[in-house]
């Protein structure tokens, strides 16, 4: 049980020379292919199982014009399907390739060139010649006809202009195995390893690569040490391992990598418990989940600005929020970044409410030359609470919605509530409780009886229709066909709907004129 | 009652002394009840990794060494560990044991482990997985796949089939709030499915009910549900829910449930059957359109308000042209405070809370001090931080600059003083509510010498 725990877990490494339990193939041409990842990453992939008789490969890179650089590792189990060149001086821009050599047991080498592929949108396109030139931006092809994502060259540079940013697919869980004999722990060389969906007893899916763009073969073959590896979706599979005179199987082998897409099932349990700490946290320690979309660089680029869903020991009991960190032991939030926009809708652990507040980051005047770097300043919107309830606007008045009584509603109308909760145009001059309209929920503007969405405003400012000549600060009324005319002397606020906030207006002629609602 | 029980039980015997806790402090019955907590273990931040180096014969490799290296940075070593909590590092390569095993804790990741023996590298597991889901990690989705899916069972239980909970735990596994539960859950019949998240409190699906709180503390409901006839046109509701704490209900784990928002479709006393918003309160809760609430408020007087760069204090802000983007005082980074008499920055544009009327400049609206008593539509000015969107305040509260040796106290109506342009004073008198820009909320200069609160100004 412990051997096979070992295998398992894929941890066995050999030291000394195999005892082939199997026999090894003889070295084919291996299939090798390279693919750009991320703006200074590229996966390096190996798909066929003709390595498996060699003692070890590695692999060189060059770039256009350079010398050859041996990438780490150098010295690669034969079981290797694919290993990544990051964090080893790749440069944006700068044209590649990539040669693989295959060093036999007798220590003879054979090289060979990797094929240059781009995969975006998961459509596998080869590239001639072979060479990987580092685009800075992943996004549609924009060439007549061109509907996959591939990584291009910047979107300044006219030949790339459309972006739309991704990642390049899912993480997918590797499974590092060995092939070990069950009575003596012995490796088995060059075992034949078949991998099965553990539910449906059908072959799995294998890749090569950690995103799942190539291949693997399925039954594979074991390198001269026992080891192999493949990547596959999170599940459970079952492992038939045979060695020639010794065959075993593996079944309910969990494969599993936190960092996949995943699904949890919960039944009567709860899906996913997460757990932070009791401490008052400074920074995302109080953060339970954390949502970003990394990568952009179009207009939705999120940048360092993420979505957070937080049970807090602050004043946020719970909250959702954006382009905020929230530092428990001050109570205050931080941005992300200040130039940012920023939101929390929350219980508020003081209050008890339920509240909606903003930071809408307003630009300055002159752009970002005399920008000042700034901490969140979050009004508050909406709150709900056992203690009151208040909703505000911070630039545009505030309204309530309703139900528009009839046909032609539109915005700058003066409207009253009938009996039934709908609205409706002023039938009679000087109506009681007059509203202005700030709008209409409608793609024409004009509402529809019984459906539209009105909107009236109770405060702040509007614009209204008015009939009549003003002067600032009169007084509105409504008149009989649902509009505004100008009412110096009306001092009973029933039938004053606000006040002009600016003169104009032509006797018996609807003009437009700011009005402060009331 | 497992639900809140991690994948490792070693810790379970916390639950038990939890529920023991619990029991004693209130009569409660476990079985109504959201679970104890999830145990705290595993601590630490780092995830655990162990392995062994054995030769093609099975036998262990007592003198082997394993250096491990993260995979996107090669040329670095990773920081190992001895602990969860990075309080031990250990030096690489890592020396096995005498059979021939080796063990570490690191950072979530993709590792590159190399084994050798002296000075011969003899293989490298390449991109080793090292990623204990029950630590903090990023999960990787894509534009096909979602980077988590959560799944609850068809059928009804006695909880909410909670799908995220989330705790906050102390390193002993002691709860110290309610855990926040996020579920879909089941309605009494056909697909009403809905979404809420309850605050300590679970549900019972099957009796329709809220369990009893976990904690004494406050109980919330958030829930977003749909309303109507499954199969037909169907409208979501919104709706807010609050309980007081088992303390303030004279002890009882039973929430007790207020509606404090609903946004419905429902028929409804004098509104009708159409779409509703309704905002319910305890009893004495006020409703308030415009400013007052806690964290804000109180125009121009809030510590750190710049002039730019700034989203504006409270109130209800109606645009107004012709207002100088350059704030009184000088310089973008002026702080948008000018105590003292009218006259800061220029002589013809009023400084945050002076009490200003709109006049007419030409085609577009600006704003000059009251020079009247009482003076009719009377306001407070502010000025929004940033733009060229200059407003005033025109609903809610407000710090209003004083005539000087004027009192003020609370209740009392407050005008335009007519003596000192720009300033207010007390004026019980007035009658006329267009010339009334607020009501006293404390006496003159209780919050800033030279201003008192007001609130129902001016519109």
């Amino acid at each position: 049980m412990l051997r096979r725990r070992l295998v398992l877990t894929g941890l066995a490494v050999s030291v000394v020379g195999a005892r082939a339990w199997a026999v090894c193939p003889a070295l084919q041409p291996p299939t090798f292919y390279t693919y750009q990842s991320d703006a200074a990453t590229v996966e390096l992939v190996v798909v066929n199982t003709t390595l498996a008789g060699i003692d070890h490969w590695s692999v060189s890179r060059t770039e256009t014009g350079g010398s050859p650089v041996l990438l780490f590792p150098n010295r690669l189990s034969p079981s290797t399907t694919s290993i990544t060149d990051q964090g080893q001086g790749l440069q944006a821009g700068h044209s590649y390739s990539y040669t693989l050599t295959a060093t036999d047991v007798n220590s003879m080498q054979t090289s060979y060139t990797a094929a240059a592929h781009d995969v975006g949108n998961r459509v596998d396109h080869s590239l001639n010649p072979s060479t990987i030139t580092l685009g800075t931006a992943f996004g549609f092809d924009p060439r007549p006809g061109g509907t996959r994502l591939f990584w291009g060259t910047s979107r300044n540079d006219g030949t790339f202009p459309t972006i739309f940013p991704s990642i390049i697919g899912p993480l997918f869980p590797k499974y590092i195995g060995s092939a070990r004999h069950p009575a003596t722990n012995a490796a088995l060389a060059c075992a034949t390893v078949t991998v099965n969906d553990s539910t449906t007893g059908q072959p799995a899916t294998l890749w090569a690569d950690r995103y799942g763009n190539f291949p693997h073969p399925n039954p594979m073959t074991a390198d001269r040490h026992g080891t192999f590896e493949f990547y596959t979706w999170n599940g459970t599979y079952d492992l038939s391992i045979n060695g020639g005179t010794v065959q075993y199987s593996l079944t309910s082998v969990t494969i599993f990598d936190a960092r996949s897409p995943d699904v949890a099932h919960g039944d009567a349990t709860s899906a996913m418990t997460l757990v932070t700490s009791a401490d008052q946290a400074t920074a995302d320690g109080n953060i339970h989940l954390k949502i970003t979309r990394p990568n952009s660089t179009d207009g939705n680029d999120a940048g360092d600005a993420a979505y957070r869903l937080l049970a807090n020991e602050s004043t946020s009991a719970w909250a959702v929020t954006y382009n905020l960190g929230v530092d428990e032991q001050t109570n205050a939030v931080n941005f992300d970044a200040d130039r940012r926009a920023a939101f929390f809708f929350r219980v508020n652990a003081a209050s008890r409410a339920m509240e909606f507040g903003i930071d809408p980051a307003y630009a300055t005047t002159d752009g970002d030359i005399n920008w000042i770097s700034r901490s969140p300043l979050l009004e508050t919107l909406l709150h709900v609470g056992p203690d009151r309830a208040h909703f505000k606007s911070l630039l545009a008045p505030v309204g309530v919605q309703a139900t528009a009584g009839q046909n032609g509603i539109a915005s700058g109308n003066v409207v009253a509530f009938q009996p039934d909760g709908t609205v409706a145009l002023t039938t009679t001059t000087r109506q009681l409780h007059p509203y202005a309209v700030l709008g209409v929920d409608e793609a024409s503007g004009s509402s529809v009886a019984g459906s539209s969405r009105v909107f009236l405003s109770v405060g702040g400012r509007s614009n209204v229709w008015v009939r009549g000549v003003a002067n600032v600060n009169d007084p509105l009324t409504a008149t009989s066909d649902g509009y505004a005319q100008p009412a110096s002397a009306e001092t009973d606020a029933r039938y004053i709907l606000g006040y002009a906030a600016a003169s104009g207006g032509v006797s018996n002629t609807l003009v437009l004129l700011p009005v402060r609602t009331r | 009652m497992t639900r809140f029980t991690p994948a490792k039980s070693k810790c379970s015997s916390r639950k038990v002394v939890l529920v023991a806790l619990w029991t004693s402090g209130w009569s409660l019955l476990v079985a109504t009840s959201p679970p104890p907590p999830p145990a705290s273990c595993p601590t630490g931040t780092l995830s655990f990794y162990q392995g062994q180096v054995v030769d093609d014969t099975g036998a262990a490799v007592t003198n082997a060494t394993v250096t491990v290296v993260p995979n996107d940075n090669p040329s670095t070593s990773a920081p190992l560990f001895a602990d969860p909590s990075s309080r031990t590092a250990l030096s690489q390569p890592v020396a096995v044991n005498a059979n021939g095993r080796y063990s570490f804790y690191v950072a979530p990741g993709s590792y590159d482990i190399t084994a050798s023996v002296g000075s011969t590298v003899v293989y490298t597991l390449v991109s080793v997985p090292i990623v204990d889901p029950r630590k903090a990690h990023a999960t990787v989705g894509s534009n096909f796949d979602s980077p988590v899916t959560l799944a609850e069972s068809a059928t009804a239980t006695t909880n909410g089939n909670a799908a995220i909970i989330l705790e906050r735990l102390a390193s002993d596994g002691t709860r110290i709030r309610g855990p926040w539960i996020l579920q879909v859950n089941k309605g009494a019949s056909g697909d009403r499915t809905d979404l809420r998240w309850l605050y300590n409190a679970d549900w019972n699906e099957m009796a329709q009910t809220s369990t009893s709180v976990a904690v004494n503390e406050p109980a919330y409901a958030i829930r977003i549900a749909p309303r109507g006839t499954p199969g037909t046109t169907q409208q979501f509701s919104f709706a807010f829910d609050y309980s007081p704490s088992p303390s303030e209900l004279g002890g009882s784990t039973t929430p007790q449930w207020t509606n404090l928002f609903t946004q419905e479709e429902a028929t409804a006393p004098n509104i009708g059957p159409a779409p509703h918003a309704r905002v319910n309160g305890t009893g004495q809760t006020a409703f308030v359109v415009g400013d007052g609430l806690a964290n804000s408020s109180l125009v121009a007087r809030r510590d750190g308000w710049i002039c730019y760069n700034k989203p504006a204090p409270a109130g209800v802000l109606a645009r107004l042209e012709d207002i100088p983007t350059v704030p009184c005082g000088a310089g973008v980074a002026t702080v948008c405070e000018c105590v003292g008499s009218p006259g800061c920055g220029d002589a013809m544009h009023p400084c945050p809370g002076d009490v200003v009327v709109p006049f007419m400049n030409g085609s577009a609206v600006g704003a000059s001090w009251a020079t009247q008593s009482a003076q009719r539509d009377a306001t407070v000015y502010m000025k929004i931080g940033n733009g060229t969107l200059p407003s005033v305040l025109s609903v809610g509260k407000a710090l209003v600059r004083v005539q000087s040796g004027v009192t003020i106290s609370p209740g009392d109506i407050v005008v335009s003083s007519g003596s000192s342009p720009g300033t207010a004073k007390g004026d019980n008198s007035t009658t006329d509510p267009r010339s009334i820009i607020g009501f006293a909320l404390e006496h003159a200069g209780a919050t800033l010498p030279g201003y008192v609160a007001i609130v129902r100004t001016n519109r």
